[in-house]
């Protein structure tokens, strides 16, 4: 290893970097960019006030209380009140409304009458977030309902109020919803969005400049300068973005994590390590993937479309032992995999230190079988490169 | 015209053909990601959410109570806690996504006439899992805890016709319209591989001329129009819909039977609302193209307007939830606009009268993109009208 080398070699990447608009856009604008735009998109963290439309055929006391005790819960929010199915069912063809409460005519007459009352609650589960939520709150309320109506039974045969309150419901489910309390979607997915978008930048940025080196011919300079030495090349080529990305990684933890209120419950300092560790895996795992590309336009294209299925194979937002024992394999072979479970141990759960160790375990595995291929890649290029004779001019 | 534009189109379709960037965006990437995001959900519900039970009670209910949790289609129980389990361990180690706990007493209570309470402690880092677990606890436990209040009732005397309608005086008649079966591929798939679609088209489009300018080919595209920009853009515009159509084609002819995806929708309305959908984008990328010489930095665009499209289309979490400005920005979006007709059909089967929205908007979509062509025409005019003219010469 050389460090003179690698400091020419490191001089001359910020310099492209520099004067290259494509990645200068796509390594100091975009993460900026993309975590003001997205990260703030889900400031909010959870959805409230869900349009719901009504169809009260009973337009009892009864109704209007039932359905203000809907109103009232804190996701709903009765927009529009239609007078028969037909008109509700174009509320709900046009998305003015996610779901639909119609209360039958002899609402209030069943309830006085101690029969079962039956409603209808349509749900347009064209999006499963807002049709879970009116779901929860309509059963709620109709289970308050129910309380109190078991309550009134137990109180008329002599029973005092407070023993008839707790007959009326003699086992209850307490939820804790543990690490995350209030069971939000922005602090489920926005640890692991800002880490994508520093993924994805850093890829994109890089396997343009790898692609340019290809594109221009410059790589077979950058291997001569190396002086043929793997470590000085990768350290030299790739050390302006590992330590780009470790400020972005400061960045997040210390700056963005705190603006959007996101929990870090477990130790920083190793929460930067084992980051530092994944961004070296990335690098050399997305130094490997871009020296097969010769045009910086293509694998541009290319890397544009990978956001969605790095994110989406790691499991994050599904169960990841429900899918195909292959694409199992495929996402254990990424260093998104174990980071992820790692960020989510290390950030909002907070568990001890013995918990998250097999993560990064599973990261060094995957740091040395990247460095592996990397280096095995420089040595075929390498190769190749001596073997082109130089022209006679 | 008429033939100057066939012979563009002709043109046009067999460059596209050869060119390798348009191989990987109509080809490679439609086949491999397209059927990687629906393997990824290919189980579509999710089932047999892992939990622990801890049983601290041991009795008749209690026993009760743990079959009523394996009954459920839900739910798995896959470890049995013992005093010396942490809750923490258990959550890590064993994998499971909730914990259920019995207390002490739970049966002599309940014989008491006491209120117990099960604590339930779900992992909502994942919030997939979190809410099955919420609504499956509920369930489970207020069929049991409806179970003992009739049984408590009984010897009080009451009307057996009135039991249900005190107990469970509201009887909610829920009917799930789009996705009954809360089918996570019928969900996400659509949603995904049609905002793929639209980076794909915008990609492709946004290359259009610029391309040819670099490839130093534009001469002979000018000439091929005799010089007539109109023939030249409706030619290259024929060739991109087809491909376009292709793509659309492959995903709801192949992919969506592949993974069982139903299309409940008139198909005709739905390839209106595609044709729209594909113009709008193929115009705004020749708008960029023809602004933008470096085809680069019209790439750098197209990928960094397109890339949050799906974060703000408002598919998977609210757009009246987002902060103003991003709610704003998912309105200058095209795919927002097409998504909520495209749901509209596809999974609500409405008559097209109620996708006419969406098509005006999509609309205005494409009067854009053809003022931002006319602004390309008059700002790169030398390179369009003029250099091709000199050449020719």
């Amino acid at each position: 290893m050389n460090l003179k080398t690698i400091w020419i070699l490191l001089k001359k990447e910020a310099t492209l970097v520099y004067n290259d608009h494509s990645i200068l856009l796509a390594l100091l604008a975009a993460p900026l960019l993309y975590f003001a735009l997205m990260g703030s998109t889900y400031f909010n963290k959870d959805e409230e006030e869900v349009s719901v439309g009504i169809v009260d055929l009973d337009n009892s006391q009864s109704s209007k209380s039932f359905l203000n005790k809907i109103n009232a819960t804190q996701k709903i929010n009765i927009t529009h009140s239609y007078t028969n199915m037909a008109e509700a069912k174009n509320g709900i063809y046009s998305f003015d409304v996610q779901g639909l409460v119609h209360i039958p005519k002899g609402f209030e007459e069943k309830l006085i009458a101690k029969e079962s009352t039956p409603i209808g609650l349509i749900l347009n589960n064209s999006k499963f977030l807002s049709s879970n939520d009116i779901n929860k709150a309509v059963n709620l309320v109709a289970m308050e309902y129910a309380e109190n109506s078991r309550q009134k039974f137990f109180e008329s045969k002599g029973i005092n109020s407070s023993l008839a309150e707790l007959k009326s419901q003699p086992i209850t489910a307490q939820i804790n919803t543990v690490y995350n309390p209030t069971n939000n979607y922005g602090n489920f997915l926005l640890p692991a969005l800002f880490i994508l978008i520093l993924h994805q930048t850093l890829l994109i940025g890089l396997s343009e400049s790898v692609a340019y080196d290809r594109e221009k011919k410059i790589m077979k300079l950058n291997f001569e300068e190396s002086q043929f030495s793997f470590l000085n090349y990768i350290i030299g080529k790739t050390g302006f973005y590992l330590l780009l990305y470790f400020a972005y990684l400061l960045f997040t933890f210390l700056v963005v994590f705190p603006v959007f209120d996101l929990p870090l419950n477990g130790s920083l300092f190793s929460l930067i390590v084992v980051s530092f560790l994944f961004f070296m895996a990335t690098i050399c795992y997305g130094w490997f993937v871009s020296s097969f590309f010769k045009s910086q336009a293509r694998v541009m294209e290319i890397m544009a479309f990978t956001s969605y299925p790095v994110f989406l194979i790691t499991g994050i937002t599904w169960s990841f032992k429900d899918m195909p024992i292959v694409l199992q394999y495929i996402s254990n072979l990424m260093p998104l995999r174990p980071y992820f479970e790692f960020l989510k141990k290390q950030t909002i759960m907070g568990v001890e230190s013995s918990l998250y160790n097999s993560e990064i375990m599973h990261l060094l595995v995957l740091l040395l079988v990247g460095y592996v291929a990397a280096m095995l890649r420089f040595y075929y290029l390498k190769k190749r490169f001596l073997k082109i004779k130089p022209r006679l001019i | 015209m008429k033939w100057s534009l066939y012979h563009i189109f002709k043109r046009e379709m067999k460059r596209l053909s050869r060119q390798k960037s348009a191989r990987n965006l109509f080809i490679i990437i439609p086949i491999v990601v397209f059927l990687l995001l629906g393997f990824i959900y290919y189980k579509g519900a999710l089932r047999e959410v892992s939990i622990a039970v801890y049983d601290n009670d041991n009795s008749e209910l209690s026993r009760t109570y743990i079959r009523s949790l394996e009954a459920s289609p839900n739910l798995d129980v896959n470890y049995y806690m013992s005093s010396e389990d942490d809750l923490e361990t258990v959550f890590v180690k064993n994998e499971v996504q909730g914990i259920f706990y019995i207390p002490k007493d739970f049966h002599k209570e309940v014989l008491k006439g006491n209120a117990v309470q099960v604590k339930i402690y779900t992992n909502s880092t994942n919030i997939v899992f979190g809410n099955l677990l919420y609504k499956s606890a509920a369930e489970v436990t207020q069929l049991l805890s409806a179970a003992v209040v009739v049984k408590n009732m009984a010897p009080l005397g009451i009307n057996p016709d009135k039991i249900l309608g005190i107990v469970m005086p509201i009887d909610i008649n829920t009917k799930v319209l789009a996705n009954p079966q809360y089918n996570y591929v019928y969900y996400l798939l659509p949603g995904l591989a049609t905002v793929l679609i639209q980076m794909i088209m915008f990609f492709a489009a946004s290359r259009a001329f610029n391309n040819e300018w670099k490839l130093e080919t534009y001469a002979d595209l000018y000439a091929t129009a005799n010089g007539n920009i109109i023939s030249m853009i409706l030619g290259k515009y024929l060739a991109y819909m087809v491909f376009g159509l292709s793509l659309c084609g492959f995903l709801f002819a192949i992919v969506f039977p592949i993974f069982g995806i139903p299309i409940y929708g008139n198909i005709g309305s739905l390839l209106v609302l595609l044709l729209f959908f594909l113009t709008v984008n193929i115009f705004l990328g020749f708008g960029i193209s023809l602004l933008f010489k470096d085809e680069i930095i019209a790439l750098d665009i197209a990928i960094f307007y397109n890339s949050p499209a799906f974060v703000f289309s408002g598919f998977t979490f609210p757009i009246w939830a987002m902060p103003w400005l991003n709610s704003l920005y998912a309105q200058v979006i095209p795919y927002t606009h097409f998504l909520t007709g495209f749901l509209k059909i596809y999974q609500l089967n409405t008559p097209f009268k109620f996708i006419l929205p969406e098509i005006q908007k999509l609309f205005i979509f494409l009067i854009i993109g053809v003022v931002i062509i006319g602004i390309g025409l008059i700002v790169n005019r030398k390179k369009i009208f003029l250099q091709p003219k000199l050449s020719a010469i």
